[in-house]
């Protein structure tokens, strides 16, 4: 390659107070056009790599940066992110926290006021890059209305404006459903056809596979290794270890020959525990639950699937008893709902959080139960140790990783010992060891007899749970069924913005549903056992 | 009726807020009746003509600081400076008249203002560094988010019960961190968003709707203007 647009050479960043660097001897470059996918487990430091490419780290982001590091020709680390701005954009998973102006419109203004370009330069920009991203027909929307899939294309969009360069994207479909997820890809396919150089950290390996043109692989202690491709670093790293490492991988890349059939023990399904009969609920003028009908019984695991802004957290508060304004019957143990009767796990855990340290956050609950607090204290320990988590115990809970913090809102969920479970995208955002975990306490729950429903995105966990299926769709219910009826019934997946993983889908198109699902769901735990789910 | 309240909305914001602070400078150092009432019945009339929605949440707390600043001050005036209940009555309606008027107008600019223009006219007709002039659109933005975490927060807290009579203390305790846990990290990522994106690489930018003062806004000036004048003649008068 003669002129990388992006070259590192021998990076090592490190946080202050920190025990050791967050990027430990990272080298790799990418030409023009081309898609680079980083994948390693969470807390290897990817988002720094990002960051340090941005000028984010050390300019906003205190931290010694050691090695090369040039963007299009730039130095990131002396110019910082305003420097590089207009030669490199960055676009994060949240899109929440991205946007900054109040229409759709202005939101795309913004970058070109910023670097003082004519008026009708922004103009063209502006609307050119809403054309590109699908959201030509949105100029006059407020930002707030959109579906967070539209908000990570519009976040999209307003970094298209500067032109830029390089492409740093850090999970942009973390949040999304899987229908945005695919739009988000196609897109980024057709900015590196146009000259782009793309640096990509997502989980969902199996959308940015096809576009990579090299993989680097960030190990758990900050080093990396380059591979032209992801089945390239399969081979060579191997499955088991990668599992092991917490990488994502899609099931076509683990062996049915060393996988368990093994299921999961199940307490069968009893009496009704929740029962919603056309349930409605409208914010204003918008109404976004519309008779909605639902019914979970004792022991029972429930998967609520749906596009973004469908309505799924909504339906999950009100059973839950903490939205109180609503139409129609919902029954939870016999009564009306009520936040004593259920456990809630929050899409973001700080939410949930109340103490200092891990220990004192399960000994809170302990507490709200009547045990004293040495007592407390006490048992909270002995939990985290017979799960293996005792090296968590004194650690404050905001210096935990995203996947200890989950973790951590698990557990002391679990220790409320409620008949019903609701987890709102409880492995959003996770590795695949931490999503293994995650699946295996799901497992424990409804083992155990608790009646669980949990809302998702990810297609994955529904082989691995195999749960009754409804489908939501601007508010309404499109779906029920089984997975097997899901799969079979294509013509639900486009409202239900769900698409099953490839390997599925290619056993669909040859006609063999049942063994596809089998070997998906046998390929799928295989790979999650090596992640940790079996341990 | 829509063309005022077009025409309202329409008004400088810099314009708009440089004549209210004067009318509540003229409220705070003419205490007289007539100047009083004059600027309770004009903040009245502006903000039924920019058809001001008034949120509930805005128009309790308005009412519950009126009747808690009435009280106490009734209060104070009877018992520390030993004034009759009716020179005392007479006394804190007229500050409550004030406080009236402070609200009304603090209303119809924000109910008639939108934040962009306003960040855009501090910029262009106040010559601030606009920097500065959007950092106040920034925290209107982040506010309902931080609602929104609170929300949640409390919700998530009846479902683990953790409310202790015996340590009240501890719950709003348990709020704050979380709160400025998020918030920090949201005010992070918005300010790596917002410079990734130009914002601050120069010390101007294009506006692509920039403000300018009108015709319009020295008609309102001048109606503003005299109505103020009016009031302090005839409260001079008196």
């Amino acid at each position: 390659m003669s002129n990388p647009v992006v070259l590192v050479r021998d990076l090592r960043v490190s946080y202050p107070l920190a025990k050791r660097p967050a990027l430990n001897g990272v080298s790799f470059e990418a030409g023009e056009g081309e898609f680079v996918l980083v994948v390693g487990p969470t807390g290897s430091g990817k988002t720094t790599l990002l960051l340090t490419l941005a000028g984010v780290i050390p300019s906003l982001i205190p931290a010694r940066v050691e090695g090369l590091v040039e963007v299009a020709g730039r130095s990131p680390v002396e110019e910082g992110l305003a420097g590089l701005a207009g030669t490199v954009g960055i676009v994060f998973q949240d899109p929440e926290s991205q946007y900054i102006m109040p229409t759709v419109l202005e939101e795309v203004y913004f970058p070109g006021e910023n670097l003082a370009l004519p008026r009708d330069e922004i103009s063209r920009r502006a609307l050119n890059a809403l054309r590109m991203v699908g959201l030509n027909g949105y100029s006059d929307h407020q930002v707030e209305t959109l579906s967070t899939g539209l908000k990570q294309r519009l976040a999209i969009a307003s970094v298209l404006t500067l032109d830029p360069e390089v492409l740093l994207l850090d999970e942009p479909t973390a949040h999304v459903d899987m229908r945005s997820a695919r739009e988000i890809y196609k897109l980024l396919g057709e900015l590196k056809r146009s000259g782009k150089t793309i640096v990509a950290v997502e989980h969902r390996v199996e959308l940015a596979e096809d576009l990579a043109d090299k993989v680097v692989h960030v190990r758990g202690d900050g080093s990396c290794e380059v591979y032209s491709s992801l089945r390239d670093l399969v081979e060579k790293v191997g499955v088991k270890s990668l599992a092991a490492e917490g990488v994502w991988l899609p099931p076509e890349y683990a062996s049915t020959m060393q996988c368990s059939e093994a299921e999961a023990s199940r307490v069968p399904a009893g009496d009704p525990l929740v029962e919603v009969g056309e349930l409605s609920v409208s914010f204003g003028s918008n109404l976004v639950l519309s008779e909605v009908n639902l019914r979970a019984r004792k022991g029972e695991l429930v998967a609520v699937l749906g596009p973004n802004g469908s309505g799924k957290t909504t339906l999950l508060r009100v059973i839950a008893g903490i939205l109180h304004k609503y139409s129609g019957r919902v029954i939870v143990s016999g009564g009306p709902p009520h936040p004593s009767k259920v456990a809630f796990v929050a899409q973001v855990p700080e939410l949930q959080f109340t103490e200092r340290t891990v220990e004192e956050e399960l000994a809170s609950v302990l507490q709200s139960q009547g045990y004293k607090g040495k007592r407390a204290l006490q048992k909270a320990r002995e939990l985290l140790n017979a799960r293996g988590l005792s090296e968590l115990s004194d650690r404050v809970v905001y210096e935990l990783s995203q996947g200890e913090k989950r973790l951590v809102s698990f557990l002391e969920m679990e220790l409320l010992e409620r008949d019903l479970y609701l987890l709102d995208e409880p492995i959003f955002g996770l590795d695949m060891k931490y999503s293994a975990l995650v699946v295996k306490e799901i497992e424990r729950l409804a083992g155990e007899g608790r009646t669980v429903i949990l809302v998702t995105h990810d297609s994955w966990t529904l082989f691995l749970l195999n749960p009754r299926v409804y489908g939501l769709s601007k508010g309404r219910i499109v779906f029920k069924g089984s997975l097997q009826e899901l799969i079979s019934s294509r013509d639900s997946w486009e409202a239900l913005a769900f698409h099953p993983p490839r390997y599925v889908l290619e056993a669909l198109e040859e006609g063999d549903l049942e063994r596809a699902l089998g070997e998906c769901s046998a390929r799928l735990r295989c790979l999650y056992e090596e992640a940790g789910a079996g341990a | 009726m829509r063309r005022l309240e077009q025409e309202l909305k329409s008004l400088n914001p810099s314009v708009k807020l440089l004549l209210l602070l004067v009318g509540v400078f003229h409220a705070a150092l003419l205490s007289s009746i007539v100047v009083l009432l004059a600027h309770v019945l004009t903040a009245s009339a502006l903000v039924a003509l920019g058809r001001v929605r008034v949120k509930r949440g805005f128009a309790l707390g308005a009412l519950t600081t009126l009747v808690g600043y009435t009280w106490v001050n009734y209060a104070l005036f009877v018992s520390n400076l030993g004034m009759t209940p009716g020179e005392a009555l007479a006394r804190v309606l007229l500050l409550d008249a004030r406080i009236i008027a402070i609200i009304l107008y603090s209303a119809f600019f924000v109910g008639t203002t939108d934040p962009v223009a306003l960040a855009t006219s501090l910029s262009l007709q106040l010559r601030a560094p606009y920097t500065y002039a959007f950092m106040s659109f920034v925290t209107l933005r982040s506010a309902p988010i931080i609602l929104g975490d609170l929300e949640n927060m409390i919700a998530i807290r009846r479902v683990k019960g953790y409310l202790s009579w015996r340590h009240p203390y501890r719950y709003p305790l348990s709020l704050l961190m979380p709160i400025l846990y998020l918030s920090a990290r949201r005010a992070t990522l918005m300010a790596i968003a917002m410079e990734s994106r130009g914002f601050g690489k120069y010390s101007h930018r294009t506006y692509m709707k920039p403000t300018e003062i009108t015709l319009r806004d020295w008609v309102f000036a001048g109606l503003y203007g005299a109505a103020l004048a009016l009031a302090t003649v005839a409260s001079l008068a008196q």
